[in-house]
Formats: C-alpha cells, structure tokens, sequence
C-alpha cells in the first residue's frame, strides 16, 4: 500500500450493525449505548435526524444513519441500540440495529477503502478492516454526522 | 495560608475588579461631563487609583501608565485647577476604552500589550497645558499630596482594647512593613509575613485589615500585630526575610506606647525609645509615592457590600438551575405515578400518605425554584448602563444634541434575557440617534427644543417586562415605508391604501427595508430590524411601534423574565404532544366541523363575531409519520394572540397544563421552523415547545 496507512496504531472499536453490514467507530468517541427509547420526532428538520430522546434530564438528537447512507429504511427491533456519542455539536445519538461487539483493530488489518464501497457514500469512510472472514466498515463520524 | 500563589487565581481577581472599576470610570465620568462635582471627581479618581495599585500589583505596566496619567488629569480637575471640556471627558473616555482593550488582551491571555502613547500624550497635554500656564514650579501632576512620611498606623479604637487583654498576658509584638514600590504581587509579600508568624504564634491584628491586604488596598506599608511562642531573634530574622522589603521593623507593642504614628527603630532590645533620626533617611527614600488612603477608602465601601453578598459562579447558576428542572420534572412524573396508585390500591393507607408526601414536595420544590429564580435575577441596569456611552459617542459624530434619561434600572430580570436583549435594544437607540432625532437645525426650525430626548424605561407588567424606547424625534413617515415595501416587492401597490398604519409600519421589521435617505455610518443598510424583531420574537417577546409623524417614535418590547421555566399548555398533534406557552394563549374551544368558513381559500372561524383564522398544526408540523385525517364532527382549537392578533391552532387533543423546564434544541439540529425548544415532561419523554409567534408571523407572511 503506496499511500499513508489509515491506522498508525491498534485501535478499539465499537462494532455495529446496520442491515447486512458491519461499522465500525472509534471507542472514545463513544460514550455510551442506551436501549431505544421513545423518540420525539422534530418536524421540518433534516429527514436523517429521527428526533430527541431524554437522556437522564438532557434532551439530545438522534441520527438515523439509514437516511444518512441512504440505506432503505427498516423496522426497529428489539436489538435495536441508540449509541452516543460526542460530536462537536455536543452529544449526538445513532440509531443502529444492533451493537455487536467491542474489537481491537490492528493497522495492517486495514484497507483503504475500496473504489466503489457498497453503499455508504464514501466520504464518511476511513477505511475497511478484515476481521476473520467479514469486513467491518470504520466510520470517519465527524463527517459523517455533520450535515 | 499557603505562600505558593497562583497568579492566575489572582489574574481572574483582577480582571473582575478591573471590570467592574472600568464601568464605575465610565458611568462617572459621562455624568462628570454633564453636572460636574467634586464627590463624582473622588468616585472617579478612587477609581482610577484602585485600577493602577492593582495592575501595578500584577505587572501591567501599560495599564498602570495609563491609570496614571488619568489620575494626574483627574487631580488638576479636583484641584479646581482644570475644569471639564467635553475634550477632557474625550480624553478621559478614550483613556477608559484604551484600559477595556488592554484588559481584554490581558485577559485573551495576549497580555498587556498595544501601543497607547497617544493618548498618554493627549491626556498629559492636559496636565501640562494647566502646569505651564500657572505656577509653573508647582509639580502637581505627578504628586497629588505631599509624600507621607509617617506610618499609616494608627490603631483603630476597636482594636486597641483586644491588644491590650492580649499584651497583659504575653508580648504583643509590632511588625512594619515598607515593600519596595515596584512589588509585584504585595499581598503575597503580607501573606508570607502572616504565614511566618502563625507557624508559631497569632496573628492579633494588622492595618490595613485582613480583606484591604487580600485586595491590596494598600500602597506599600502594612503592620502587623502578633503574639508568639519563638524565640524574638528567630521570629525577627524571619519576618524580615521574605524579600521585596524596603523597610522592616518589629518592636513590643505597649498600650501605652506615647504616639504610634512616630516611626520606631528596629532596635534590637525592642523596648527603647523610638529613634527617630536613625528611622528618617530610610523614608526618605519614600519621595514620590502616594499615600495610602485613596486607595483603601474604595475597599472599605466594598467591605460593607461584601458582608451580605457571595460572587457565585454563572455557570453554578445554571447548573443549580438545571438541577431544580430536573427536580420539577421528576415531581410531576412522582405526582403522576402516584395518581396511578390511587387508581390501583385505593383503600391503602399508604397511597394517601404518599399524595401528601407528593404535594409537600411539590412545594418546596416551587419554593425552591422561586429562590433560584430570584438568584438569577439581575437589574436591567447591568444592560442599560451601556447606552448612555453609546448615545453620547454617536450623538456627537452625527452632529446633533440628545438627552438619553433611563428609567426603572432596577427592574429585575433573569441573566438568560439579560444576556439577549442588549444587542437588540442597542439597535434600536441607534437607530432612534440617527434618524428618529433631528438635527439641532431641523428640531428649531420645527418647534422644538434643540436637544432631542430620548427615553428608556423598564417596568415589569404581570410576568413580563416592558421595555419602552421613545424619543421625541420627526417620527416614521408611513408613507415611505409603503413606498419602500412597494419598491421591494413585499407589497402590492393596490393594498397600500388599503392597509392600516398599524399594518403599514411592520414593514419597518422587513429585511433590506431602511427609509433612511442615505446610508450613514451608523444604520441605514436595512439590515437589523428584522434581525431585532426575530431576537425578540426567539425570546418569546413582542415588539410593537407606534409612531406620531414630526413627533416621535416609542418602541415597546415585551419581554418574558425568564427563559428557563414556562407554564404551558400540553397538546397532542399528529400523535406527538407539543407544548403550546400558556402565555401566548386566550382561550381553548371545542368547535364543531361545520363552522369553518374559507375567507380567500383560508379557513376561519368567526368566535363572537371576530373573524380568526385558523391554522391547522398537523400540516405545520408535518411529521413522516402521516397523519390521519381527523373525521371528528368537533375539534380542538387553541387561541393564541401575539399583540392584538389572534390565530387559532387547530390540534388532536388539549391533554393539559403543565410547567415545563426549556431546553433547548440541540445546535446539531440547525433552526427548526416552528419549534422554540424542548423539553422532558413528566413520563420522561420529550415534547416540543412551539414557537407561536413564529407560526403566526409564517402564516402571515404566507397570506
């Protein structure tokens, strides 16, 4: 690989699913996962941002990152998580389909990501890792949570 | 004590009290300019001095400069030997804002920087001009007062009996100070000597007291009264060590010592008589300084306030607050499950006990947070106190004479509104300076005194405050605006006469509409009143003009006093609960289907023979989840007003009325249309607080 690596040092990340695919985001900007909560929907906002939830007496917003990807949209279900995490707009929540696992990735296990990535717009992307046989799709998140 | 001093602590200290001395300086000295008086010239020269001991104290020399050239001009007009001109208060008021900016570069953390010899030049031209004209061997700018020879020291009354029980018992011993006059940080110097002698002993007494050493309003002596368990030789050695110390002398202290301004010696017996020629060379030195009682008379006036008033953090505050809004939304929910219980045990015994327990914490949770509510509350003052600066600069650049009178300062609001109503009343004194007042000229030539007057007042009314702008000036000429808003295409020309005044003149509100005949410095782009009008609606405020052609323009803003708390009214839309304000609410009717009537394709309905318009919120608040379409034969309709204009919301379900806690939307969400804020209610889920003058003025401007 010609270009500067994605990783320079393992990394933890928190592992999630939404559909068929696997992402990825950093630990640290991850602060919690809350179970889905009733969502007050705010009208007129962007489409990808599903409302507000009440987290212990703050209200905060929450991401839909269907919308977001462009991915069709799917009935919550009981695995269903809300992850927040902190942006630079203050803490912000994900809606996922389920929260999988914690894993460590190692800098060789990363790809750059590929040309034509199946179908999240490849600017909030960092990059691929393998892990054993399944990809895992690593989220740039301040991009792409920032409209 | 510690002796480990972190500068920084003291950085904010000084930037606090360099604040609040820079406003005194200001507001001072504008009223200087109008009624000069000596007791105005000792607030601002203590002022003034305060600023320099401080800034010295912290190493701004630039800053203490300044000060310093302020003082010598501040001196000549307390001597009578220079008199007011609008250019001195020029000078002055240039020196005051030059000492603003060095303060916010110290405080960016730029320190003390900028180049400000201008305006030390203008202001010792002052000083100078005065000096060269009379008596010129006379130095009277550097050196208000002869130099003070003796110590400060004299005991006050109610110290002296205390020292005397304390002498009969043990040796009282008497420790002078004399720092060297460029000390920096002069406190710590004290604080170390205090800190020495509590290792082994008491500390009975000092001059200046406790609180003037802590906020170093002192020159450069203090004493220090002590009893203590080391040796005298040890304790002597010691006190003398802790450096910057031009003199230092420590004797016994005897009540009947014959004059304690006489200057003792250090003499090593300490029970001799005071030597007076050994201790004189070494004050000597002393030429050239200030006497320490300007400075510690402002401290003592600071005293006196201190005693009843603790400086609280803002944001300790607003997190207190924050805290009380979470205590009131669990009330409500506790209130709610407890209603639950009733329903489910009703015979229980406990079920009773715990309604009471609930209404008695309903209580005293509302009690608190009327506490915390007034805590928060602050005079509008703090706001106003910003104008009559402004109005004079301005009236001065424009050419014209303008008397600005403030009204009801001390109407109470909270910090929230406070922080957000400056800019929008500035705008609008502004505007009143530059086109509501006429020339000096045009005034005369119209029957009017030449001075234009210009009124702010504050009152409260109910929950709200009322702030009212009126100047006597040549007043909105309508006429123009329809002119203007026909050229702009926001009005169709056939309709300006048919519109009323009162409609004509919101026009003034419209973006990129200014009647202003030229462009000035000052307004006239058209941009700002539609951005004032938009602050204040965001408040949840209203704002109306009325306007008399050739006789003035009086804006009123109606304001909330609070931002954080609101009683509103829970309704149901499209499945989701909204708060609608219960302040901008009339009334709530059930009407039946068949009373809708369409005025040009709008819905109305006609309420006792008022024609109000409806509004159907399930179409502003559209939703993904689709709503169903409500085939009921009556539905729910909520009367809002903003001024004198009534809308109806028309909505699912009225569910009830509740107090709510504002939050607001998170900035990730951008500007949502509509929606002024959120917040938790008492099942724990969130609702929206809908901005009801932003859906009237939607609506209308869709009309």
């Amino acid at each position: 690989m010609s270009s500067a690596p994605v990783l320079t040092q393992e990394e933890q990340n928190v592992v999630f699913r939404l559909g068929n695919e696997s992402y990825g985001i950093n630990i640290f900007l991850v602060n919690e996962i809350i179970r889905l909560r009733e969502i007050t929907p705010i009208p007129k906002a962007d489409a990808y941002i599903r409302g507000l939830v009440n987290l212990r007496g703050k209200t905060i917003p929450v991401v839909d990152l269907r919308v977001r990807f462009h991915l069709p949209c799917a009935e919550d279900t009981d695995s269903s998580r809300i992850i927040v995490v902190e942006s630079e707009q203050g803490n912000v929540g994900i809606v996922v389909d389920e929260v999988t696992e914690v894993i460590t990735v190692q800098p060789e296990q990363v790809d750059e990501t590929p040309p034509l990535v199946a179908e999240v717009t490849a600017a909030f992307v960092r990059g691929v890792a393998k892990q054993d046989d399944h990809l895992i799709t690593l989220l740039n998140l301040e991009k792409a949570l920032v409209a | 004590m510690s002796t480990e001093m972190d500068m920084s602590q003291y950085l904010d200290l000084f930037l606090q009290e360099a604040d609040e001395q820079l406003e005194i300086l200001e507001q001072e000295t504008l009223k200087l300019e109008k009624e000069p008086s000596h007791e105005r010239l000792q607030v601002i020269f203590r002022a003034a001095h305060t600023l320099k001991g401080s800034s010295r104290a912290m190493g701004f020399t630039g800053f203490a400069n300044l000060t310093h050239e302020m003082e010598n001009v501040l001196d000549l007009l307390r001597s009578d030997k220079l008199t007011v001109t609008t250019e001195i208060a020029d000078g002055l008021l240039a020196c005051i804002d030059a000492l603003g900016q060095i303060k916010e570069s110290i405080a960016s953390g730029d320190g003390d920087t900028g180049d400000y010899s201008d305006i030390v030049a203008k202001l010792a031209s002052f000083s100078n001009s005065q000096a060269s004209s009379k008596e010129p061997p006379k130095q009277p700018a550097a050196k208000p007062e002869k130099p003070k020879v003796e110590w400060r020291g004299v005991l006050p009354p109610e110290l002296i009996e205390p020292l005397k029980e304390a002498s009969r018992v043990q040796t009282v011993w008497h420790a002078k100070y004399r720092l060297v006059s460029d000390c920096v940080m002069k406190f710590v110097r004290a604080f170390m000597a205090i800190s020495v002698i509590q290792e082994g002993g008491e500390l009975l007494a000092c001059i200046p007291n406790r609180e003037e050493l802590e906020e170093e309003a002192f020159d450069t002596d203090f004493e220090l009264f002590f009893q203590t368990t080391v040796a005298e030789k040890d304790i002597r050695a010691k006190l003398a060590s802790i450096g910057e110390v031009e003199v230092f002398e420590m004797t016994e202290w005897r009540p009947d010592a014959p004059d304690e301004n006489l200057p003792e010696t250090p003499s090593e017996t300490s029970n001799g008589q005071p030597d007076q020629a050994a201790s004189k060379p070494q004050i000597a030195v002393q030429e050239g300084k200030e006497p320490a009682s300007p400075a510690s008379a402002p401290s003592t006036v600071r005293k006196a306030d201190s005693g009843q008033t603790v400086r609280v953090d803002v944001a300790r505050l607003d997190e207190l607050m924050n805290l009380v809004g979470e205590l009131v939304i669990d009330r409500t929910r506790v209130a709610q499950i407890g209603a639950q219980l009733a329903n489910k045990y009703e015979f229980d015994s406990n079920v009773e006990e715990l309604a009471e327990t609930v209404s008695h914490i309903a209580r005293i949770t509302g009690d608190l947070q009327d506490q915390i509510m007034k805590a928060r509350m602050l005079p509008i003052e703090t706001v106003l106190n910003r104008f009559p600066r402004m109005v004079r600069d301005l009236a001065q650049k424009v050419n014209k004479e303008i008397k600005l009178e403030l009204n009801g300062g001390d109407t109470e609001l909270d910090r929230s509104v406070i922080e957000v109503i400056g800019d929008p009343l500035l705008h609008i004194l502004r505007n009143s300076v530059d086109h509501g007042i006429e020339s000096p000229e045009e005034r005369v030539a119209a029957g009017k005194p030449s001075t234009g007057t210009i009124v702010v007042s504050a009152r409260h009314q109910e929950n709200h405050i009322v702030i009212e702008i009126t100047d006597d000036g040549r007043g909105i000429d309508l006429e123009r605006v329809k002119k203007k808003a026909i050229e702009k295409g926001l009005l169709a020309r056939d309709a300006a006469d048919r519109i009323s005044d009162k409609d004509a003149i919101q026009y003034i509100f419209a973006s990129g509409l200014s009647t202003a005949k030229q462009i000035s410095e000052v307004s006239g782009r058209g941009v700002g009143m539609d951005i004032v009008k938009s602050n204040i609606q965001k408040l949840g405020g209203l704002i109306d003009v009325e306007t008399v052609l050739g006789q003035g323009t009086k804006f009123s803003l109606r304001l909330p006093l609070t931002l954080a708390i609101i009683r509103g009214l829970l309704v149901r839309i499209s499945e989701v609960v909204y708060v609608i304000p219960l302040g901008s609410v009339i009334e709530t009717l059930l009407v039946p289907k068949s009373s809708i009537q369409t005025v040009h394709k709008r819905e109305v309905i006609v309420i006792r023979g008022v024609t109000t318009p409806l509004v159907r919120m399930n179409q502003v608040f559209q939703t993904v989840k689709a709503a169903p379409e409500n085939d009921d034969d009556e539905f729910y309709v909520v009367i809002v007003g903003l001024a004198e204009k009534r809308i109806g919301l028309v909505v699912d379900h009225l569910i009830g009325e509740q107090e709510v806690v504002i939050k607001s939307l998170s900035r990730f969400c951008g500007d949502v249309q509509g929606v002024s804020g959120a917040t938790i209610l008492g099942d724990g889920n969130v609702a929206l607080i809908a901005d009801v003058n932003g859906i009237i003025e939607e609506k209308r401007n869709a009309a």
